[in-house]
């Protein structure tokens, strides 16, 4: 028998909610009741699991240079994305890589591409769910075959994890006001905003976008589960790009971003575009860097972008897909090992809203598998305890732990949510100055370095290939700061982490949206103090300058 | 903005004169200033519904020689871009400062590009033996000054929204219909275009397309599409709520037909391609291997190149290309334009006069023979201009009535011996392989395909493609009727998507060739519909 053959529906719900979320609600669940009920290839197992997505995205972008906006843009669209498993939760369709990379030899639309849905209109969205679905069916019976056809060449079977944990459905209701205004106050404050850079005629380019979105997503799955939940996102960008004297390209940038609806205050936007305009501009004159190894302290923001580097994707615990070259992360043999030193712990906790003052993007109610996010202790005491868990379970970890998202496009995958670093020995701002400048001495360097910010990057790279460095500052043991340019990082690796001398008891956040590609953005928060690292590389660029202008500018 | 420009590209030029090693001998400033409104619907609800407003600049700047400078293709190398250096977002506002502070910008940056690139072409042409076309990179033209009034759009959103909800809906009740759209879409673009050469265009442009798609799936898996689009040139001047309620019915109906019809087996023989697919099949096979910088790619089969003055089709067909005609039986033809891309007036250009191929379409990148460019030079913002089709027009000078051309086929089949003959209403496009590297052939993808029996009657068939190579199938052609029709439609090739109209009256031809078409191997979904919601 299969499981999902004999599971109930209760159509009628229970929460009280609009009559447009009840249309919608009702709609995927009839489609979802026919699918699970009626859909069977002959000689083809069924499928065990299926879940419906539906967002409902009302978005504002809107992007201006020097006081006039280039783009303006309101858009409504409905996307639907299907979740569907053959075989069993011991071994089905999941986490499967073919050698030819994907299924080509289904000629329909592929599985990871958002499918677009009539608005409001729960017949439309039938029509869609059933087509998607029948895609989503047909693609899962031909993964699960060749899945146990390369099961079978395999000589020795080494992680007989099974595909999927099982869960509690959830149901969950929550009731916001769904509307973005097309606001002419939106273009006006981009544009006003974006005013600053007039006021710096050395800074060639400059944007400021601004991203308003109300989102409305709705969930049903052959396990019961229900939930709608809104999910807002505003971000506001300023990025600024100029050349030195001798050609060098040089750029700054700031975001501004929260969960909901609602544009920044100007007063803090204009003041962060001020403060990135006069760093530009410094800059512009500031001497080149030179082929430096030493001891570099990692301040605010800086220190929780390299750690969003190093370790984001290493904590994920989600096994790598099977059939195609299976590469683990760099944590995945080190549970219960030593990552960082022993006054350091780690943990996510995408429950926060808010963490020593600081907003959290990494915030949500429940995770793209329909799991509630748990708080998860990665590091205790400099020890791996844990991974981000989505519903592919691991040997050491069988259940997921609320982490589970994919941006609705593909498989889920254990992603960070907000993620905090602690110390419990972190040193106030003076004090770690202090002992940056005697380790500065105690190494015999002429000198040291301060790192106070990086280039945006969301995507970590386990230290492979660092972000590039913005604002470093060269330190002398007399404590006197020169600002450089042109700097880029060696090659670094998690185990730096464990040699870390010291770090500050003050905690900044880096903002970033995680990268998934053609799907919805999932942001996230790193939280850490800052650090003090014993030996970083850190070199100048090594590619040639273009020519600075040849012609005035007008 | 035109005035602001030029401003700025003499001042460029100037500096650049003064100042650079090696100065650019051309630059040119291409604004466009493109507002649109779209509106898509699916089963009577609101799939998309957007009003949006661009302005582009592209720079176009050479250094090097008109005899040889940085557009010159690499020989021997793949990839190679057909992009523009410089394709930025402009602001809104008609702020000269803002608008001169990027043209600066980009033109220092694609200055910088071009110098780079012109070191590689000149290292290419030392390593490579000598090209077999030695003409030159860049033609001469005279500059030219032109100023039309500003596009404007002028169109009730809401009342499109509620339209194309309408009609969208019509394909509601047909459960085998399994994807249906309807879309609605209009634009306008004022293009404003600067050269140091002296040349200032102004020029508008508004079009507005319902376009009407639906696709089906057969019980043997292959899929079906249909999808027939309306073109005029402002969205009052589409057709009219029934034309459009009749064309819906009409893709309701024949999607299916096509699924119930018999798959087509492979055939040779006789054959009737109707106005509009003979069109296609012109702007295919015929089209694209007379742009005129295939004819000095030496990566190119140059089908055309040598056979200028030869006889290549019967002596009753002309051909030409001409960009200046506006309308054709009171359809708006989607390839009209005064001015092309790169700023030179559209004239008509002879293809074929009496069966005798004279001429090729030209964009300022002259070939062996043809040093100027006759207004052909075209491209989607962002590409470079290469030479492309406008209104490729089909004009015989001896042609029979629509039932006289039926009649000629019933006697080439009984003449032939064949069951059958094929009559062709719709291609939807093709391929046609240009390059040196594979056979000269093409195949276009028809959707509507009859077979004609010796008594006159007709049988739709499906899953046939059009394939052959361009020199054999075009002697075929035997006779011609008078009824003009018009295919609209937006091609693309190296210089990205172009809006076209190919223009041809119903042809004969004596073979033709139909392979079986590629199939999907799917089975139709498992379920039926969803029901709909009973009124």
């Amino acid at each position: 028998m299969h499981p999902a053959r004999w599971l109930a529906f209760s159509l009628p719900l229970l929460t009280a909610m609009s009559p447009a979320d009840d249309a919608t609600l009702r709609a995927m669940q009839i489609e979802l009741k026919r699918s699970v009920e009626e859909l069977k290839l002959p000689n083809r197992p069924p499928p065990y699991f299926v879940a419906y997505w539906t967002l409902d995205s009302d978005q504002l972008d809107i992007e201006a240079t020097l006081g006039e906006v280039v783009r303006s843009q309101h858009e409504y669209g409905r996307r639907v994305h299907v979740e569907l498993r053959v075989g069993s939760p011991a071994f089905d369709n999941s986490n499967f890589m073919s050698s030819f990379g994907s299924l080509e030899f289904l000629s329909e639309s592929p599985p990871d591409a958002p499918v677009v849905a009539p608005q409001q209109d729960p017949f439309g969205l039938r029509h869609t769910f059933w087509l998607t679905t029948d895609i989503a069916y047909k693609q899962a019976v031909a993964a699960l075959e060749q899945k146990n056809a390369a099961r079978q060449n395999e000589v020795e079977r080494k992680d007989d994890v099974s595909n999927f944990s099982l869960e509690k459905p959830l149901t969950l209701t929550v009731d916001t006001e769904h509307h973005v205004e097309g606001d002419p106050n939106h273009e006006a404050l981009t544009r006003r905003i974006s005013r600053v850079f007039r006021d710096y005629p050395e800074i060639q380019e400059s944007s400021v976008h601004l991203t308003v979105s109300t989102e409305r997503r709705y969930f049903v799955s052959s396990e019961g589960s229900k939930v709608v939940i809104p999910t807002p996102y505003t971000e506001l960008s300023i990025l600024c790009q100029t050349q030195a004297d001798d050609g060098m390209g040089l750029s700054r940038w700031a975001t501004l971003a929260s969960l909901t609806s609602l544009a920044p205050r100007e007063a803090e936007a204009v003041t962060e575009a001020r403060r990135i305009g006069k760093e530009l501009v410094a800059l512009r004159s500031a001497p080149v860097m030179e082929d430096y190894s030493g001891p570099v302290l990692f301040e605010g923001k800086a220190a929780a972008q390299i750690v969003h580097d190093l370790l984001s994707e290493a904590l994920s615990g989600t096994p790598p897909p099977k059939g195609a070259e299976a590469v683990e992360g760099p944590l995945a043999r080190k549970l219960g090992r030593r990552i960082l030193p022993p006054s350091f712990s780690l943990v996510d906790d995408p429950t926060l809203t808010e963490y020593e003052r600081h907003p959290l993007l990494g915030h949500y109610a429940v995770d793209d598998e329909g799991v509630p996010p748990q708080r998860v202790t990665l590091v205790e005491q400099g020890r791996l305890r844990s991974f981000l868990m989505s519903r592919a379970p691991r040997r050491e970890l069988q259940q997921s732990n609320g982490h589970g998202r994919s941006g609705l496009v593909g498989w889920a995958r254990g992603r960070v949510g907000n993620l905090i670093l602690k110390s419990s020995q972190g040193l106030p701002k003076a004090m770690l100055r202090a002992r940056f400048l005697r380790v500065i001495r105690d190494e015999g360097s002429p000198f040291g370095l301060i790192v106070r910010e990086l280039e945006p990057r969301p995507a970590g790279t386990n230290g492979l290939s660092p972000p590039e460095p913005e604002l470093v500052y060269k330190v002398t043991p007399d404590g006197k700061e020169q600002l450089l340019r042109g700097g880029r990082f060696g090659q670094m690796s998690i185990s730096m982490l464990r040699q870390l001398v010291a770090a500050g008891s003050e905690v900044a956040t880096y903002d970033f949206s995680l990268p998934v590609p053609g799907g919805y953005s999932l942001p996230a928060t790193v939280a850490a103090p800052s650090l003090l690292f014993e030996d970083v590389e850190v070199k100048k660029r090594p590619e040639p300058n273009k020519h600075p202008p040849l012609v005035p500018r007008p | 903005m035109l005035r602001v420009m030029q401003l700025e590209l003499e001042r460029s030029m100037r500096e650049l004169r003064s100042r650079a090693k090696a100065a650019p001998y051309y630059l040119s400033y291409d604004v466009a200033d493109v507002r649109s409104v779209e509106v898509a619907a699916s089963l009577g609800a609101l799939v998309s519904s957007s009003d949006d407003h661009i302005r582009s600049l592209d720079v176009d700047i050479r250094v090097g020689s008109p005899e040889l400078d940085n557009t010159r293709l690499l020989r021997g190398e793949d990839n190679q871009s057909h992009y523009v250096a410089t394709h930025a977002w402009l602001p809104l506002d008609d702020d000269p400062e803002s608008v001169r502070s990027r043209l600066w910008l980009y033109t220092h940056r694609d200055y910088e590009r071009a110098m780079e690139d012109l070191v590689r072409v000149k290292a290419n042409q030392e390593i490579k033996v000598a090209q077999e076309d030695t003409s030159a990179d860049f033609s001469q033209e005279k500059p030219i000054r032109l100023s039309e009034a500003p596009a404007s759009l002028v169109v009730d959103r809401k009342a499109w929204e509620t339209r194309v909800k309408g009609y969208s809906g019509m394909f509601t009740e047909y459960a085998e219909v399994h994807t249906s759209s309807v879309e609605f879409s209009t634009m306008a673009e004022t293009r404003y275009f600067a050269n140091s050469e002296g040349s200032g265009v102004q020029v508008s442009r508004v079009e507005a397309d319902l376009t009407v798609s639906a696709s089906a799936t057969a019980a043997d898996g292959m899929h079906l599409e249909r999808r027939e689009v309306l073109s005029a040139r402002s969205a009052q001047e589409l057709p009219s709520d029934e034309t459009i309620r009749a064309t819906v019915r009409k893709v309701i109906e024949d999607v299916r037909a096509l699924r119930r019809a018999p798959q087509v087996e492979p055939f040779t023989g006789p054959a009737i391609l109707d106005g509009r697919a003979a069109a296609v099949f012109f702007h295919e096979i015929f089209g694209h291997r007379v742009e005129g910088q295939r004819q000095k790619n030496e990566e190119e089969g140059q089908t055309f190149t040598r056979k200028i003055g030869q006889r290549i089709l019967p002596e009753f067909l002309n051909v030409y290309d001409d960009p200046t005609v506006f309308s054709l039986n009171r359809i708006a033809l989607s390839g009209h334009y005064l001015v092309d891309d790169e700023g030179v007036p559209a004239e008509r250009a002879p293809l074929i006069q009496a069966g005798v191929f004279t001429g090729f379409l030209m964009s300022r990148s002259p070939i062996r023979g043809f040093t100027r460019s006759n207004g052909h030079g075209r491209r989607e913002l962002g590409y470079r201009a290469v030479a492309r089709q406008g209104n490729l027009i089909v004009d015989p000078s001896r042609t029979t009535t629509p039932q006289g051309l039926k009649q000629l086929l019933l006697e080439e089949i009984s003449k032939q011996h064949k069951p059958f003959g094929l009559r062709f209403t719709e291609i939807v496009g093709g391929f046609t392989n240009t390059s040196r590297g594979a056979a000269q052939a093409f195949k276009v993808l028809p959707v509507m395909v009859y077979k004609v029996f010796p008594n006159g009657s007709e049988e739709l068939v499906r899953g046939g493609d059009l394939e052959g190579t361009p020199l054999t199938v075009l002697s075929r052609i035997i006779a011609a009727a008078n009824d003009f029709q018009v295919f609209n439609g937006v091609c693309g090739a190296e210089s990205g998507w172009v809006p076209v109209s190919a223009v041809s009256p119903s042809l004969l031809l004596s073979q033709i060739e139909v392979a079986r078409r590629q199939k999907e191997q799917d089975r139709p979904p498992l379920l039926p519909p969803p029901m709909p919601p009973h009124k």
